[in-house]
C-alpha cells in the first residue's frame, strides 16, 4: 500500500520508446508531466520487461513507460473474462497494469513491472477493432470489446482520456459493444460525453471490508457507489460486477448487508445487468504473485486447479453461486445475472 | 538496516570514502579485498569491463549480498552543455558499448540532478558531441554483473564530473579533491539508503529457515515433501502470525522408514494447519 513519504511520486519518470514521443497522445502526456524526467528507450520492453524488477517495490512509485502498439491489437477471450452470455467476446490493451493495487488481481502475477505502458497509436487499435468487426465469428450478435482488461481505464482518464476516445470510436460503429470495467471514482472524467448505447460502464463493488484487507488504493465504495449514480442518471448502462466475492469468514453476512445497501442506493432498475464470480487466477501468475508480496493470507488458501486455473474448491463456488443468485434476484431479473461457472 | 556496497574503479575514489568511515580493510580471498566497517562496504573493481566482471562478480558470489544496496559513485567525463565540473549526478539510463541499455530503478527521492551515462572501452578527449550526458568506464559492467544478485530498484550509481570529454583525468591528486568536496552528498545519500525500506524483510527469519532446512535432513523429507513443508511454514507465519518454535520438538524425531516419515510429516502438517 501506498504509505512511503520517501519515495518518489508516481510518474517520476516517463520511458518513451524511441518514436513514441512523436504521436500526439504522447505529447499530450509529456505536455501533462512537465517536470518528470524523459528517458528514451529503444523498445518499451527495455523498461518493462527488464530482469530484476520489484513489483511491489515499484508499485511505491509507478513510471510510465509510452510505447507504439505492434499487432496484435485484439485477443480472444479467456475462460477466467465473463463473457456475459455472448459469443463474439475479445479483448484490447490499451494500456498495461493499473493505478490500483488489488491483491486477488491477475496483474499481480502476470507482468514482470508494476510500472504501466501506455500505447499511444490509438488510430491502429480503432483501425484492428473495425477489421475485429467485420470478422467476428457470429454475425447475428454483436463484438463485445474489453478495453478495461489488464487495467483499470477509467482510473487512468485524466492522464489519458482513452475512455472518451473509445466511447466516441464505439458510437460511430455498429454492432459493437465496448465493455470499461473500473472501480474508479473518476465518472466525471467523461461526465460531459454522450452516453452511448455501445458501451457498457461496468463497475466492481466489494464490501468496504474487502476494499480495506485486499483493493490496495481504490476509492471506497461510498465514492464507487457515488459515481455508479451519476452514471446512471446520466443514461448510461451500467453492469455491476461482483468479482471476485472474497469468502473470508462471515462472508455472507459481510456480503448480504452489502448487496442490500447497494440495491438501496443504487436504482435496480436502470442497472443493465450484474456479473459475479469467486477468486481465480492462473497457477504461474498465483506463484508469482504470492513469491512478490508473500504476506497476503489469499496465498495460503485452499484452492482447487482446474485447466491451469487455481480457484476456490468447487463445493464453496457453488455455494457462492447460490447465494449470490438468490440475493441479487431480489434486486434484478434472472437474465441479468451472469455467475462465473469455472 | 539496509548494507550499503559502495563500489568505485579507482582506489582514489575510494579513499575519501574509507576515511570517512573510517573503514577497515578486510580480505575475501587471497586476490579480493574490501573495506567495511557495520552496514558500509567498499569494494574497488579496477576500471574497465574485464576488471569489473572479474572482482564484483567474484565478491558477489562469495558474500551474502542480499539485503544490500549497491552504490557505485566515481568520477565521470560530462557533457560541455548539459553538466558542470565538479557536479554530482545520480545515472538514469547506462548505455553500454554494445549499445544495450541498462535501467536503474529511481524509486526514492534523492534530491540529485539525473543524467544519462554512456559507458565507453576508451576516455573520450574529443569533447564528446556524441555523448548527450556523461561517460565513464565501467557502470555498464557493473549493472550487468549485479543484476544476477541485487534487484534493479537497489542499484544507485552516483558520478562526479571530473572533465567536459576533452581530457584523460584520473590521478590521485585530481581526483580525491572531486570526491572529497562531494563528501557530503555522498553521505546524505547513504543515510538515504540505509533508512529506506528498499530491502524487503523476508518472511521468514534465518533461525526459521534454519528449523525448517534442518527438519527436512532430519526427518529424511522428499523434496517434494521439503517445498510443501515450507508453505505451510509460510502459511502459518502469514495466517496465525505464528511462532513455528515448537516445531523444533520434531528435531530430534527418528525416521526408520518411509511410513514412520510420512506419519511425522503428516502431524506437523496438520499442526501447521489447524
Amino acid at each position: 500500500m501506498k504509505s512511503a513519504p520517501d519515495y518518489l511520486p508516481d510518474f517520476s519518470h516517463i520511458y518513451i520508446e524511441n518514436g513514441a514521443e512523436e504521436y500526439p497522445l504522447a505529447q499530450d502526456v509529456l505536455k501533462h508531466f512537465p517536470k518528470t524526467e524523459h528517458i528514451f528507450v529503444p523498445d518499451y520492453k527495455t523498461a518493462f520487461n527488464r530482469s530484476g524488477q520489484d513489483f511491489s517495490q515499484q508499485k511505491k512509485s509507478m513510471k510510465l513507460i509510452l510505447a507504439v502498439k505492434k499487432p496484435p491489437f485484439i485477443y480472444a477471450s479467456t475462460d477466467i473474462l465473463q463473457d456475459a452470455g455472448f459469443e463474439n467476446f475479445v479483448y484490447t490493451t490499451p494500456l498495461l497494469n493499473c493505478l490500483y493495487n488489488c491483491q486477488y488481481c491477475f496483474l499481480q502475477g502476470l507482468y514482470p513491472s508494476a510500472n504501466l505502458v501506455a500505447f499511444v497509436n490509438e488510430e491502429d487499435f480503432f483501425n484492428e477493432a473495425k477489421a475485429a468487426l467485420k470478422k467476428r465469428s457470429n454475425m447475428s450478435q454483436p463484438l463485445v470489446l474489453s478495453i478495461s482488461y489488464n487495467t483499470d481505464l477509467l482510473a487512468f482518464e485524466n492522464i489519458i482520456p482513452y475512455c472518451r476516445s473509445w466511447i466516441n470510436f464505439a458510437a460511430k460503429e455498429k454492432d459493437i459493444l465496448i465493455e470499461i470495467r473500473t472501480k474508479s471514482a473518476l465518472f466525471n472524467a467523461i461526465n460531459d460525453v454522450e452516453p452511448s448505447n455501445n458501451v457498457l460502464l461496468g463497475w466492481t463493488l466489494s464490501p468496504q471490508q474487502v476494499i480495506d484487507k485486499y483493493e490496495w488504493d481504490t476509492p471506497p465504495l461510498s465514492r464507487r457507489l457515488q459515481a455508479v449514480s451519476q452514471a446512471l442518471a446520466r443514461g448510461w448502462q451500467v453492469r455491476l460486477c461482483f468479482d471476485p466475492v472474497m469468502t473470508n469468514p462471515d462472508w455472507q453476512d459481510i456480503y448480504s448487508h452489502f448487496l442490500d445497501d447497494v440495491f438501496n442506493t443504487l436504482p435496480a432498475d436502470k442497472v443493465y445487468d450484474a456479473v459475479a464470480g469467486v477468486f481465480r487466477m492462473n497457477k504461474d501468475f498465483f506463484q508469482r504473485a504470492r513469491k512478490r508480496e508473500p504476506r497476503i493470507d489469499i496465498y495460503y488458501q485452499q484452492y482447487e486447479l482446474e485447466n491451469g486455473v487455481l480457484s476456490i474448491p468447487h463445493a464453496r463456488r457453488e455455494e457462492v453461486r447460490a447465494f449470490m443468485s438468490q440475493k441479487l434476484t431480489h434486486y434484478l431479473a434472472k437474465d441479468q445475472i451472469d455467475i462465473w461457472k469455472g | 538496516m539496509n548494507h550499503i556496497l559502495i563500489t568505485t574503479a579507482l582506489k582514489a575514489e575510494a579513499q575519501p570514502i574509507i576515511k570517512k568511515y573510517q573503514l577497515e580493510k578486510k580480505q575475501l580471498s587471497k586476490k579480493i579485498f574490501f573495506f567495511q566497517k557495520g552496514e558500509i562496504i567498499c569494494l574497488t573493481t579496477g576500471v574497465g569491463e574485464k576488471n569489473v566482471h572479474n572482482r564484483l562478480g567474484t565478491f558477489l558470489k562469495e558474500s551474502n549480498s542480499s539485503n544490500s544496496i549497491l552504490l557505485n559513485i566515481g568520477i565521470a567525463g560530462g557533457n560541455k552543455e548539459h553538466t558542470d565540473i565538479g557536479s554530482i549526478y545520480m545515472v538514469n539510463k547506462i548505455t553500454g558499448n554494445n549499445g544495450k541499455v541498462w535501467l536503474p530503478d529511481i524509486l526514492l527521492k534523492t534530491g540529485l540532478s539525473e543524467m544519462p551515462l554512456t559507458t565507453v572501452s576508451k576516455g573520450i578527449t574529443d569533447g564528446g558531441q556524441n555523448y548527450d550526458g556523461l561517460v565513464d568506464m565501467e557502470a555498464a559492467a557493473i549493472f550487468e554483473t549485479a543484476v544476477r544478485f541485487i534487484p534493479v530498484h537497489c542499484m544507485m550509481f552516483i558520478k562526479i564530473v571530473s572533465d567536459h570529454m576533452d581530457v584523460v583525468l584520473d590521478s590521485t591528486e585530481q581526483v580525491i579533491p572531486l570526491l572529497t568536496k562531494q563528501l557530503p552528498e555522498i553521505g546524505r545519500i547513504v543515510e538515504i539508503l540505509k533508512n529506506s525500506n528498499l530491502v524487503k524483510e523476508p518472511l521468514l527469519s534465518n533461525a526459521d529457515k534454519n528449523l525448517v532446512n534442518k527438519l527436512s535432513t532430519s526427518l529424511k523429507l522428499t523434496t517434494t515433501q521439503s517445498h510443501q513443508l515450507r508453505d505451510k511454514v509460510e502459511g502459518y507465519v502469514v495466517l496465525k502470525s505464528g511462532d513455528i518454535s515448537f516445531l523444533s520438538l520434531y528435531n530430534d524425531s527418528v525416521v526408520n522408514s518411509k511410513q514412520e516419515r510420512t506419519k511425522i510429516f503428516h502431524e506437523i502438517c496438520s499442526r501447521l494447519s489447524a
